[in-house]
């Protein structure tokens, strides 16, 4: 179904918060995710002649332009030498990968940080699908969308991430009690 | 619909501890001014450009006799990103400069904002109960999460008043962290909720409805404490006031000492069972 210019613009900023928490993982950088956002916007205004309101609505539609974007982004600066200071060639030299990304500001000590740990150890193909199904409730179908993939491969990175999780998080568990081996 | 709409698994204790953890941000109001005048721009007849086909076919030519609502035009758009810097800047010299010593404070309307938005995300939540394990023993659990905070916390015990207590979990509150305490009674909510660091000045804080949510509290040391509900649930402003001034002597100090603070997330406790 086609839809209006208001309609469109109405739909799509309902979404900015959606779209911001999205870019924020897929960044980790808040200056860069609103960056990613704004471009997302004016991407999809100027491409929003082609958009179709289907049964699920815009979010997958925004959705899959911001991930494009940002991998056209990381493409691109890939392919440009960059510097590197010491601090970046002494993470890039031996420590684990888990260990050099900063906790969020808003972990806290025990569970939670335990958790957000988790997720940002998990590889960013498993992430992404977990927190789109968990936080922003999408369903398999918009996830499959979002991120043009298979609907088998959105339930197959769903069942692997919540698999290292458990993981991860199960040793945690098992030192402070809360299950036994 | 897909075949698979209908089979797909739920795991809602996962889901309440991401969606605690990772759903409550939001994007600045700064960023959505951005946009703004950037679609504004992106209006223009002239600087509209196809899309590249890696993310969506060529767009059909926009018809020439649309004309781009008003507050997508650049001045409306310019105009709206100077006043919300102005209001920014206004409310940031009222707060430094015009909140009355000893008297009543007034909290920003963000802040409040804020807090009807962390008490309507918690209220939908399958657990709030971040810390079971503490039972419902209200002063040991306003010294828990005290300590986390490292700050004092209202942990008011609302049972007595014919409430249920659902559960108490670190929240934020525009960004900031806070103790909430959730308490229900007939299908209405109640929260009570400690903040640091988005007042100035200690005293009762001016009574306020914001969006339908009656606030009442008072800030202590820095530390804004406050409850609230929503009218149209039939919590009433004077209801709220009444337990306040019940219930304010309940703030309990930062725990002195305690094992390391592992608030075991039941939700999460769930997912690791799961498996």
């Amino acid at each position: 179904m086609k839809v209006s210019p208001e309609q469109f613009e109405a739909l799509a900023l309902e979404q900015m918060d959606l779209l911001y928490r999205a870019a924020r993982r897929l960044t980790r950088d808040p200056g860069r995710a609103e960056d990613l956002v704004q471009d997302t916007y004016v991407r999809a205004f100027r491409s929003r002649d082609s958009f179709n309101l289907e049964a699920y609505g815009i979010r997958p539609w925004l959705l899959r332009i911001l991930h494009n974007l940002n991998v056209n982004t990381a493409q691109r600066e890939s392919r440009r030498p960059m510097p590197m200071d010491d601090e970046h060639l002494e993470l890039a030299g031996g420590r684990a990968p888990d260990a050099s990304v900063p906790l969020d500001p808003r972990s806290f000590e025990g569970m939670d940080e335990q958790l957000v740990r988790a997720i940002e150890g998990l590889p960013e193909e498993y992430s992404s699908v977990l927190l789109l199904w968990a936080v922003e409730d999408l369903a398999y179908k918009e996830i499959a969308e979002a991120l043009e993939i298979p609907l088998g491969t959105v339930m197959s990175r769903l069942h692997r991430a919540r698999q290292k999780l458990s993981e991860q998080l199960r040793d945690y568990a098992t030192e402070e009690g809360y299950i036994r081996e | 619909m897909s075949e698979y709409d209908g089979q797909q698994f739920d795991d809602p204790g996962l889901k309440a501890a991401l969606k605690r953890l990772y759903g409550q941000e939001r994007a600045p109001d700064a960023l959505r001014a951005r946009v703004l005048a950037r679609l504004s721009e992106a209006a223009a007849p002239s600087e509209v450009t196809p899309a590249p086909s890696e993310v969506t076919p060529a767009p059909a030519a926009r018809p020439a006799t649309a004309s781009p609502a008003f507050w997508r035009r650049p001045r409306f758009a310019y105009a709206a990103v100077a006043a919300v810097l102005l209001v920014g800047a206004a409310g940031l010299v009222y707060r430094v400069y015009f909140t009355p010593p000893g008297g009543t404070v007034t909290v920003a309307d963000a802040t409040l904002a804020g807090m009807v938005k962390t008490h309507e995300a918690c209220c939908h939540l399958e657990s709030h109960q971040q810390y079971p394990q503490l039972g419902e023993d209200f002063p040991r659990l306003g010294g828990v999460m005290g300590k986390r905070l490292a700050h004092p916390v209202l942990a008011a015990n609302l049972k007595g008043d014919g409430w249920t207590y659902r559960g108490a979990a670190i929240c934020q509150v525009k960004g900031e962290p806070c103790a909430h305490l959730l308490f229900e009674r007939d299908g209405r909510w109640v929260s009570v909720f400690s903040v640091k660091g988005l007042t100035k000045g200690d005293g009762p804080v001016a009574g306020a409805t914001i969006d339908g949510h009656p606030i009442r509290g008072f800030v202590r040391d820095g530390v804004l404490c406050a409850i609230v509900g929503r009218t149209s649930q039939g919590t009433t402003e004077a209801e709220l006031e009444q337990l306040l001034e019940k219930h304010k002597a309940e703030v309990f100090a930062p725990a002195a000492t305690a094992r390391r603070q592992t608030p075991p997330a039941a939700e999460l406790l769930y997912a690791v069972n799961a498996n």
